[in-house]
């Protein structure tokens, strides 16, 4: 079982949709794909249709007082099921804390899925804290989704640093370019500007597209809801280039 | 006890409870499919024995759990991967240990209309599913058609849901629950039942019956054996039919000599003769699979650049090749086709076309407490004689003597008390995997000497292709070395005192 966090420290920059998306593609393909909501504002856990709640709270959730796999529902698509979000996420923070190994206490929730699932996908509220940090410990694929700014290269770039100093197991950490605006002149600077030789920003880039924006309203995946769109393309690209950094290239199924 | 999930109703009934099932229940229709499935299996049923099913559908192979239906895994495949012996990985990974030699290969292809409606909640959530289906197997160019079924879709989370649909459906006028999955009636359609082919032998015999017609039987099933291969060997679809052919063939040729007088003595002497020259028949093509099978493990031992052992592939493959061809011309020969319909006459259940051999009125277990006895002895003495100075013959014919009595307590195992079978079988097994280690890397090594000889005549083969036969030949000699050495403690555990006097108990020890 891999694991891939879309994890940003601002919020609106395309975690949720990246995250919804590379999850079904993945069960598209044949990976037994989980997406944990872990971000109170549920918006992923909203996009599936399912309910924000978790019977007994997070808090017995992440102190393993509840079994996870009790949790767990299906979406409406084959192959990919989710852990909802819980308004209690909020205080997971204090939750962690309380636990014996706070930084580690995700990926050991994680660990007996494993028999179940092939991929998991973190959907992770925007925040740098013990969250983030389990975070890191728990996801084998940082996924950060940057809007071409030079601002958010900058603190892309502090949040390498935080990584590197993290001790023992680190997570492989990878941009990709989020809501390119076209007619945005910054935007197309930044992306050509950008050195050759960053292979931790992914080729693919996903567009600011209406589609994407309508998916509070199509409640789908734009991949399914306009599969022949710019954004879907844009999300299958960066699919591959997940796949072959979790699996390695032509690893496991193809597309 | 959960709600069944499969149902069934006849054809006059289909399309009243169909739309009765869709009013009532408040469903929606989520997609219409048209689609090929095929499931897949190996010659001898080892996904269904370990519990899975898989089926090639679309574009996709997917396996699931055989009691609930689970997909456990999933991956995308192109058309025929998975025949070719090309799981895709994740698979690969997976069932490698479950397959080990044997290849996959469809067990019934089904097409399927089908009509998928989804239960939903207030949130428009799928909570359940109904797939409505009509099915045919295609079957050597027939067409059966199968049941409708209706199949209630349980999503992980919403069971409530599901039961609930369940509970509908039963309450449904006409409609029945099913027990058989669709794998099993498609296996159905096409004549075969899951389970239905194991290399074991497993014969219900009682100490009572005559050894005439304890014998017929014995022969009957092998012969069902070599029936069952003879497709799969011409085809050469893997390795194991073949060596399932070839187990039958001896262990006839062994009960043509074990049991002999139970059919008159004149027929029996044809046949010993038969089944002789069909196991010379399969002998080469068998030894040059094993060498082929062997090349991995080959290129691990000689430790040097794999490419070094490649011509000695490339001319083993070749020789392989004419074999076999020289193999399926005597399985399609005349003389193959008179022996199969010759000797099945011979040992028919009903009406055998031959008569009772002088012993053939003894009881069976009389027969076989002799026998086993009379081998045991053998083995004891021959084992016993061999010492460092013996010549390779000896431990070679000590490995046929052994052979003969395992087959005897193969054929025999019904008239024995289990435990006590089980644990002489367990000690004769562990003796003849040493002689097999033996035996094994003594052909081996004569016939890569032989194949050495022949790349060097042909002039054109790298020295540092000879150079890897020779290390591989220093290799091979080293362990038949140990195989020897370790004989002797083999041996000595065999001869026992606890084993003897299971030996003796065995044939005193009524089950």
């Amino acid at each position: 079982m891999r694991t891939v966090a879309t994890y940003s420290i601002k919020g609106g920059v395309g975690k949720t949709s990246a995250a919804l998306n590379l999850a079904y593609l993945a069960a598209r393909d044949g990976q037994r794909t989980l997406v944990w909501d872990l971000d109170p504002q549920a918006a992923a856990t909203f996009l599936f249709r399912v309910r924000p709640r978790i019977k007994g709270g997070g808090k017995a959730l992440v102190r393993g007082k509840r079994d996870i796999d009790d949790a767990i529902k299906a979406t409406d698509f084959p192959g990919l099921d989710l852990l909802p979000a819980d308004f209690s996420y909020r205080h997971m923070d204090l939750m962690l804390d309380d636990a014996k190994r706070p930084t580690r206490q995700l990926g050991k929730l994680l660990k007996p899925l494993s028999l179940d699932y092939d991929l998991v996908v973190l959907d992770c509220p925007p925040s740098i804290s013990l969250v983030s940090e389990n975070i890191f410990q728990a996801a084998d694929l940082l996924l950060v989704p940057l809007i071409p700014t030079t601002l958010s290269l900058r603190t892309f770039d502090q949040l390498l640093g935080v990584v590197a100093a993290l001790d023992g197991r680190r997570p492989d950490v990878r941009a990709f370019f989020s809501m390119v605006d076209g007619r945005k002149r910054l935007h197309a600077d930044i992306m050509r500007d950008l050195p050759h030789n960053r292979s931790d920003i992914l080729k693919a880039s996903v567009p600011s597209a209406t589609d994407v924006e309508r998916m509070g309203l199509t409640r789908q995946p734009v991949v399914v809801s306009n599969p022949g769109g710019r954004a879907a393309q844009a999300y299958t690209a960066l699919w591959q280039e997940c796949h072959d950094a979790l699996f390695g290239p032509g690893a496991g199924t193809a597309p | 006890m959960s709600a069944p999930k499969e149902f069934t109703c006849a054809a006059d009934d289909w399309a009243r409870a169909s739309k009765e099932i869709y009013q009532r229940m408040a469903l929606s229709i989520e997609a219409e499919q048209v689609r090929s499935l095929m499931f897949l299996d190996t010659f001898d049923w080892r996904l269904y024995r370990a519990g899975y099913v898989l089926a090639h559908v679309d574009d996709t192979l997917e396996l699931s759990d055989r009691e609930t239906g689970t997909v456990v895994a999933r991956a995308a495949a192109h058309n025929g991967t998975a025949m070719n012996g090309e799981l895709p990985g994740k698979l690969r990974g997976r069932l490698a240990g479950v397959l080990g030699l044997r290849a996959l290969a469809a067990v019934a292809s089904v097409d399927s209309s089908s009509v998928v409606l989804a239960a939903r909640n207030d949130d428009a959530k799928t909570v359940a599913r109904l797939v409505l289906s009509d099915s045919r197997v295609d079957h050597g160019g027939r067409r059966a058609t199968l049941k409708y079924r209706l199949s209630v879709v349980p999503l992980r989370g919403y069971d409530r849901h599901a039961s609930r649909l369940s509970e509908e459906l039963a309450g449904t006028a006409g409609v029945e629950p099913i027990s058989s999955s669709l794998f099993e009636e498609a296996v159905a359609a096409t004549g075969r039942r899951p389970g239905d082919y194991t290399s074991k032998l497993s014969l219900d015999l009682n100490r009572d019956v005559s050894t005439y017609d304890a014998a017929r039987l014995i022969y009957r099933t092998l012969l069902q054996v070599m029936n069952a291969n003879r497709a799969g060997v011409v085809q050469e679809l893997d390795t194991e039919y073949l060596h399932d052919f070839r187990v039958a063939v001896r262990r006839t040729r062994s009960a043509l000599k074990e049991l002999a007088g139970s059919l008159p003595a004149e027929l029996e002497n044809r046949f010993r003769d038969e089944f002789r020259w069909l196991g010379q028949a399969t002998t080469p093509t068998r030894d040059l699979d094993v060498c082929l099978l062997e090349f991995p493990a080959f290129r691990q031992r000689v430790g040097v650049s794999s490419g070094d052992l490649d011509p000695l592939h490339a001319l083993v493959s070749d020789e392989k090749r004419r074999a076999h061809a020289r193999l399926r011309t005597e399985l399609r020969s005349t003389r193959y086709q008179r022996l199969c319909k010759e000797w099945s006459r011979a040992v028919d259940a009903e009406a055998p076309s031959t008569g009772v051999g002088p012993v053939g009125t003894t009881s069976i277990g009389e027969l076989a407490d002799a026998r086993i006895r009379r081998v045991a002895r053998h083995v004891l003495r021959d084992g016993s004689r061999i010492d460092d100075a013996s010549p390779a013959e000896s431990l070679h014919d000590l490995r046929k003597r052994c052979k003969e009595l395992r087959y005897l307590l193969e054929f025999f195992s019904s008239l024995y008390e289990p435990k006590l079978h089980r644990s002489l079988l367990v000690e004769l097994k562990a003796l003849q995997l040493n002689l097999g280690q033996f035996q094994d890397t003594q052909v081996q090594r004569h016939a890569l000497e032989e194949y050495a000889e022949r790349l060097l005549e042909a002039k054109k083969t790298p020295a540092a292709a000879l150079l890897a036969i020779g290390r591989l030949v220093a290799v091979l000699e080293d362990q038949q070395r140990t195989a020897r050495t370790e004989f002797a403690d083999r041996f000595s555990e065999f001869a026992g005192a606890k084993n003897r006097s299971r030996l003796s108990a065995l044939t005193e020890a009524r089950p």
